[in-house]
């Protein structure tokens, strides 16, 4: 594959997926800097994983794949590591529009980061409507196993959702 | 609330794009990115087989160069070069095994536990290298009749060494132990 080819690619796809890419994000930190931080690993990754890439399955399930692996370790690293980058002079690569705040979904990222790193990808994969089949695939686990999981997880934020709505969200 | 609502709220999000991005700066970091990470783990790599390879030169010339050849040198110098012939071996290894992609979660974290086991071995294996570079480096000055200072100068460097090598270790050992959390999380 010629790096034009693969410029080409990483273009449709970080066009088309992404959105995939700000809720995985999202998904696994809090502050700005650390957004950008992540943001910035997972598309290198997606970038470099191009030329490797089979065309065996969905190219959502093959983003997805790698997005939640190198979330998990960036997870890992960056309770040993900080920043060292200037926080002033650096410049970020997500910038964000002025839009009305969803408190509902504030409400449901902030349920998801209260989640261990492996209940929050499952979450996310449940949210994004995979099959336990698919889930498994990605996880790497049994159907059976994604299963329990995934009922833990739907009970959780059902009767956290009950709670809230005392609240008035 | 049921599930299908919670389902809702993410699904909501799709219609609008919370972040814009700058598609020239994240191109540019992704070129420098790429380049730099190749550059510090060559780099490293590198430095190490050099400089097992170096010392063990270095020894070598230094013994079959002298009026009085020393065997325990010789010893040393081997030692030496097999140490830096591992080292190849493990960068053979990382290279051939990072190219992967198509790993799951489950792949990925046993072959980062794969690494940190490596890790955690070799580190150790370079702990208890430190008494056969030291033996060696002892029977050699012994050999040589060096002066006993040489040999209590040699023995505080060592006793350093090791008390650094203990400290990276543990941090090895903490990696791993993370790992295997993440995993036992997993399959939970």
């Amino acid at each position: 594959m010629t790096s034009q080819e693969q410029e080409h690619i990483f273009r449709d796809w970080l066009e088309q997926y992404k959105g995939l890419f700000f809720k995985i994000v999202r998904t696994y930190t809090v502050t700005a800097m650390d957004m950008d931080d992540l943001f910035q690993e997972i598309v290198i990754q997606v970038w470099r994983s191009i030329p490797v890439w089979k065309k065996n399955c969905a190219v959502s399930t093959w983003i997805y794949r790698i997005a939640i692996n190198t979330a998990l370790s960036w997870t890992r690293k960056e309770k040993r590591r900080r920043q060292t980058e200037d926080l002033e002079t650096a410049q970020v690569l997500l910038m964000e529009p002025v839009l009305v705040a969803d408190e509902r979904l504030a409400w449901l990222y902030e349920e998801i980061h209260q989640m261990d790193v492996i209940d929050r990808s499952m979450a996310l994969l449940l949210l994004e409507g995979f099959s336990y089949k698919e889930m498994a695939v990605i996880m790497g686990i049994t159907e059976s196993n994604v299963g329990v999981k995934i009922n833990r997880i739907k009970k959780k934020l059902i009767v956290r959702s009950q709670k809230q709505d005392l609240y008035g969200i | 609330m049921e599930f299908e609502e919670v389902q809702n709220i993410w699904s909501a999000q799709n219609k609008q794009m919370p972040y814009n991005i700058d598609t020239a700066e994240l191109h540019r970091r992704i070129l420098s990115k790429k380049a730099k990470a190749l550059r510090i783990t060559n780099f490293t790599e590198w430095l190490i087989i050099m400089v097992w390879l170096g010392a063990g030169i270095f020894t070598l010339w230094t013994n079959t160069t002298s009026a009085r050849q020393n065997f325990f040198i010789y010893c040393l110098s081997a030692w030496m070069f097999v140490v830096a012939l591992l080292v190849v071996i493990g960068r053979v290894r990382r290279r051939a095994a990072s190219r992967q992609f198509d790993r799951s979660v489950q792949g990925e974290l046993q072959y980062g536990l794969a690494v940190a086991d490596y890790q955690v071995r070799l580190s150790q294996l370079m702990r208890w290298n430190i008494f056969v570079i030291g033996g060696l480096i002892l029977f050699g000055l012994w050999e040589g009749e060096k002066p006993w200072w040489t040999s209590v100068g040699v023995v505080l460097f060592l006793l350093g060494a090791w008390y650094a090598s203990g400290f990276e270790n543990r941090i090895y050992r903490r990696q791993k132990r993370r790992l295997e959390e993440l995993r036992d999380l997993l399959n939970a």
